[in-house]
C-alpha cells in the first residue's frame, strides 16, 4: 500500500494526543467508518471541531482515504499497521484503527463493490405458454410459443426484458445456460 | 497380541499420547490413559469436537465423558459393542478393537500433503474456487431480500462519479489558515451527494500517489505555451483552452456563461422591451466573432506549422553545409603547415648561402664525421652483438631438448592431474545427488523400516498359519481314518456277532451248554456295546470340559472382578455425592 506525503504527514500528528485526544479520534473513526459504509447516522463531523476545525477536517479526509484504500487493495489489520508503521506512525491509536478497520472492512468492501458499470443484474423470470392455432396464412398452425419476461436490475434501478422463442430456441437458451452453469462448477472444483 | 499392541501404542505416540516408557501392551492402560488416547484420535479424525484429555473427578462427569466418547465412536461407524463401561472399565479385548478401529481412522499423511499449491497463480486458481463455491452454496433468496453485501456480488447500482475533494496539507500562510479554519468544508460537504464520496476519494488517493509525474507534464505543457505564444492576451488565453485538459474547458465554459450574463444583464438595462431580439443578436454575434476568432487561430497555426517546416528544412541545409566548410578548413590548416615547413628550410639556405663554397665544405665535413660515427658504432655493435648472438644460440639448443622434455613431461602430468580433477567432479556431483536423494529419503525412511519389520512379522505370521493349517488337516485326516477303521471294525463285530449268533442259536436247541453259551455272548454284547456308549459319552465331557474352561478363561480376561469392585467402589463414590449434594440441599431449604 502506498501513502502519499501529505497523507503521511497528517497521519503522524494522530500519534500525539495533544493535537487530538481520545474521544475525539474515536468519534473520526466511528463517523469515517459510517460514512464509507453509507449508514446515515445522525453524526456529523462538526460536531467534533472544537478549537482546531482545520486539523480535524484534514485528519477526517485523510483517515478516510487511508480506509478506502485499505480495503480497494483488500489488505489485512497486520498489513495495513505494517503500512503504517513504514511510514513511522505506530502507536496504540494505529492498533485501534486498524481494528476498527478490520472489523468494518467488509462494509467498506460492500460500498467499493457497488460502483462502476454491471449489465443488468437478473432477478426474477416469469414466462408463459401460448399455443398458435391457426393464422392468417394458415389454417393450423400448432405451435407453441413461450414468452419470457426476465426482471432486471440495472444501476439499481428496476427493469423488465421481454422476449418471445420457440419451443427449440428456449432448448438452446436452457442448454447455454446448463453449460454455463457447468463451466461454474467446473471452476468452484478446481 | 504384542505386535498388535506395539503397532497400537507408537501411532498412540505419533499423535502425541503421553505413554510411559514400561507400558508394552494394552492391559495395562488405566483410564485416564484410555480416555487421552481416544480423545486424541477422535480430535485428529474430527476436529473441533472440543473434548478434554483430562479425566473429571467427579462420577457423573467422568460417566457423561465415555458417553459422550462412545456415542462420538459410534458416529464415526463403530459397530462394536460400546458405551461409557468400555472407557471407564475397560476389558482389554474391547479397547484392543476400538483403539484398532480408531488408528485405521486416522487420515494418512500422505493425504495431507497431497496437492500443496504454492505458486501464485495456483492460489489465485485456488481462492477464485473457494470464491465460486461459496457463491454457489449459497441459498436463493428474492432480490428484495439482498440488499448489500455479499449477495449484491457483481451487480453495481451507482456510476463513477467523482468530485476534486480538498484535503489540504499545512504550512501555507495565515490567509490560508484562515481558510482553512473558517471556510473549508469537511469532505463529506464537498461531494453533492453520499453517492461521489467513495470515489471521489479513490480519484483523490490515486491523484496523490501519482502527483509527481502528472505535474512534469503540466510543467512541460506550460513551457511549450510561453514558446509559441507571442500574440495578444486574448489570443494567448483560447490557445491555452484549445491545448489544455478538460479542467480549463470548464473553466472556459464558466467563463463565457459568466460573459454571456453579463452581456444579457447589460442588454436588459439599456433596452428591456426588446429584450428577446438583443439576446439573440447579441449571441448571435458572439457565435460570429468566436467562428472567425477560431479561424483567425487556425490560419495561424497553419502558417507558424509552414514556418516551422521551413526553418526544419533550412536547419537540415545549413547543418550539411557546416561540414563541407569544416572539411575545408582542415584541408587548408594541412597545407598552412606543409607551407611553412617548406619556408623554414627555404629560409636556412637563404641563410647559408652568402659564404656558400665554405658552408658546403662545412657540410661534407659534417656528413664525413657522422658517416664515419655511424660506421664505428656499427663495427661496435657488431663486435657486442655476435658473442651475445652465440651465446643465446647456444643456450638455445642446449635448454630446447631439456626443456621440451620437461614440459612434455610436465604437460602430461597436468593433463593427468585434468583429468583426475574430473573425474573427481563428477564423482563429487554423485555423491552430492546421492546425498540429497538420501536426505530426501530421511524423512520417508523410519515409516519404511517400521513397514518392512511389520511386513516381515506379517509374513512370518503367515508362515506360521500355514504350518497350523497343514498341521490341522494332517490332524484331520487322521481322526477320518480312525473314524473309517471304527466304521469297519463296527461291520466286522456285528457280521461275526450275526454268525456266531446264528451259530450257537442251531446247537442251542440241542445243547443245554451252548446255550448257555449263547445267553452269554449275549450278555456279552449288550455290555460292551454299554461300554463303547460310555467311552463315547467320556469324549462328549471332556469337550464340552474343555469349551467351559475356554469360557472361564475369556470371562476372567475381561476381569469382571476387578471391574466389579471399581464399579461399586464408584457407586459408593456416586452416592456419597449424591448425600452430600442432598445435605446441601436440604441445608439450604432449612
Amino acid at each position: 500500500m502506498e501513502l502519499s506525503e501529505s497523507t503521511v504527514k497528517s497521519l503522524s500528528s494522530l500519534q500525539n494526543p495533544k493535537i487530538i485526544n481520545d474521544v475525539i479520534f474515536g468519534n473520526l473513526i466511528d463517523i469515517a467508518v459510517l460514512q464509507l459504509c453509507e449508514k446515515s447516522e445522525e453524526k456529523y463531523i462538526a460536531q467534533l471541531y472544537g478549537s482546531k476545525p482545520d486539523v480535524v477536517k484534514e485528519i477526517f479526509g485523510n483517515l478516510s482515504s487511508v480506509l478506502i484504500d485499505a480495503a480497494r487493495l483488500d489488505l489485512d489489520g497486520e498489513t495495513l499497521s505494517v503500512a503504517l508503521s513504514n511510514a513511522n506512525i505506530t502507536g496504540p491509536r494505529v492498533k485501534k484503527l486498524c481494528d476498527t478497520y478490520l472489523s468494518n472492512k467488509e462494509g467498506i468492501q460492500a460500498s467499493l463493490s457497488r460502483i462502476g458499470n454491471s449489465l443488468p443484474h437478473i432477478v426474477d423470470v416469469n414466462w408463459k405458454l401460448d399455443y398458435c392455432v391457426k393464422s392468417n396464412i394458415e389454417d393450423y398452425i400448432g405451435s407453441q410459443l413461450y414468452t419470457i419476461q426476465f426482471s432486471t436490475i440495472n444501476q439499481g434501478q428496476p427493469e423488465v426484458m421481454k422476449f418471445a422463442c420457440t419451443t427449440q430456441q428456449l432448448q438452446e437458451l436452457v442448454y447455454k445456460l446448463k453449460d454455463a452453469v457447468r463451466h461454474v462448477e467446473k471452476v468452484a472444483n478446481v | 497380541m504384542e505386535e498388535v499392541d506395539n503397532i497400537i501404542i507408537h501411532s498412540l505416540r505419533q499423535i502425541g499420547c503421553n505413554i510411559e516408557e514400561d507400558v508394552t501392551n494394552l492391559g495395562r492402560f488405566n483410564t485416564e490413559l484410555v480416555v487421552e488416547a481416544t480423545v486424541r484420535c477422535l480430535d485428529i479424525i474430527r476436529p473441533g469436537l472440543g473434548i478434554s484429555t483430562i479425566v473429571p473427578a467427579n462420577m457423573a462427569a467422568r460417566f457423561r465423558l465415555g458417553a459422550t466418547l462412545a456415542q462420538a465412536c459410534s458416529e464415526l461407524g463403530y459397530r462394536g459393542d460400546i458405551g461409557y463401561q468400555t472407557f471407564l472399565y475397560s476389558s482389554e479385548v474391547d479397547l484392543r478393537r476400538l483403539l484398532m478401529f480408531l488408528i485405521e481412522k486416522l487420515p494418512k499423511e500422505s493425504d495431507k500433503s497431497l496437492n500443496e499449491p504454492t505458486s501464485r497463480i495456483a492460489l489465485l486458481e485456488r481462492q477464485i474456487s473457494g470464491a465460486v463455491s461459496s457463491d454457489l452454496s449459497l441459498p436463493w433468496l428474492p432480490h428484495y431480500c439482498h440488499k448489500r453485501g455479499v449477495r449484491n456480488k457483481g451487480c453495481t447500482d451507482r456510476r463513477y462519479r467523482s468530485v476534486d475533494l480538498d484535503i489540504s496539507t499545512q504550512g501555507h500562510g495565515d490567509d490560508f489558515q484562515d481558510y482553512r479554519v473558517h471556510y473549508q468544508k469537511p469532505i463529506t460537504d464537498q461531494v453533492p451527494d453520499d453517492q461521489y464520496l467513495v470515489p471521489s476519494l479513490v480519484s483523490h488517493n490515486a491523484k496523490l500517489i501519482h502527483e509527481s509525474a502528472t505535474n512534469i507534464i503540466e510543467r512541460l505543457q506550460w513551457l511549450d505555451m510561453h514558446k509559441l505564444s507571442n500574440e495578444t492576451v486574448e489570443d494567448k488565453v483560447y490557445s491555452k483552452n484549445d491545448v489544455q485538459s478538460r479542467f480549463t474547458l470548464n473553466q472556459r465554459l464558466q467563463f463565457s456563461q459568466y460573459h454571456f450574463v453579463s452581456q444579457n444583464t447589460q442588454s436588459e438595462e439599456k433596452i428591456p422591451v426588446t429584450q428577446a431580439h438583443t439576446e439573440t443578436v447579441t449571441s448571435l454575434s458572439r457565435e460570429e466573432r468566436r467562428e472567425l476568432k477560431i479561424d483567425q487561430v487556425k490560419s495561424e497555426c497553419e502558417s507558424l506549422r509552414s514556418n516551422l517546416d521551413e526553418l526544419q528544412v533550412n536547419v537540415k541545409q545549413l547543418s550539411s553545409k557546416l561540414s563541407q566548410v569544416d572539411v575545408t578548413l582542415r584541408n587548408a590548416e594541412k597545407e598552412v603547415k606543409d607551407s611553412e615547413e617548406r619556408r623554414k628550410i627555404k629560409a636556412r639556405t637563404y641563410d647559408l648561402l652568402p659564404n656558400g663554397e665554405e658552408n658546403i665544405k662545412k657540410l661534407e665535413a659534417l656528413v664525413e664525421a657522422s658517416a664515419n660515427k655511424l660506421i664505428n658504432l656499427a663495427t661496435q655493435w657488431e663486435r657486442h652483438r655476435r658473442p651475445l648472438v652465440e651465446k643465446y644460440r647456444d643456450e638455445r639448443a642446449k635448454y630446447s631438448t631439456k626443456a621440451q622434455s620437461t614440459s612434455r613431461k610436465k604437460l602430461d602430468e597436468i593433463k593427468l592431474l585434468r583429468e583426475k580433477e574430473k573425474e573427481l567432479i563428477e564423482e563429487s556431483r554423485n555423491k552430492d545427488q546421492q546425498c540429497t536423494q538420501l536426505l530426501a529419503e530421511i524423512p520417508k525412511l523410519p515409516k519404511e523400516s517400521n513397514r518392512s519389520a511389520y511386513t516381515q512379522r506379517i509374513l512370518e505370521i503367515i508362515n506360521n498359519v500355514r504350518k497350523q493349517r497343514c498341521e490341522i488337516d494332517k490332524v484331520l485326516a487322521d481322526t477320518r481314518e480312525i473314524q473309517k477303521d471304527i466304521n469297519t471294525l463296527t461291520g466286522r463285530l456285528e457280521r461275526s456277532f450275526t454268525v456266531a449268533d446264528e451259530l450257537i442259536f442251531k446247537d442251542a436247541k440241542s445243547n443245554e451248554a451252548s446255550r448257555k453259551a449263547y445267553k452269554l455272548l449275549a450278555t456279552l454284547h449288550s455290555d460292551c456295546a454299554e461300554l463303547v456308549t460310555l467311552v463315547e459319552e467320556i469324549g462328549a465331557t471332556v469337550r464340552e470340559i474343555r469349551d467351559l474352561e475356554e469360557q472361564i478363561d475369556s470371562e476372567s480376561a475381561k476381569n469382571v472382578g476387578a471391574n466389579l469392585e471399581r464399579i461399586t467402589a464408584d457407586l459408593k463414590q456416586m452416592k456419597q455425592e449424591t448425600a452430600t449434594l442432598m445435605a446441601q440441599l436440604q441445608s439450604k431449604n432449612s
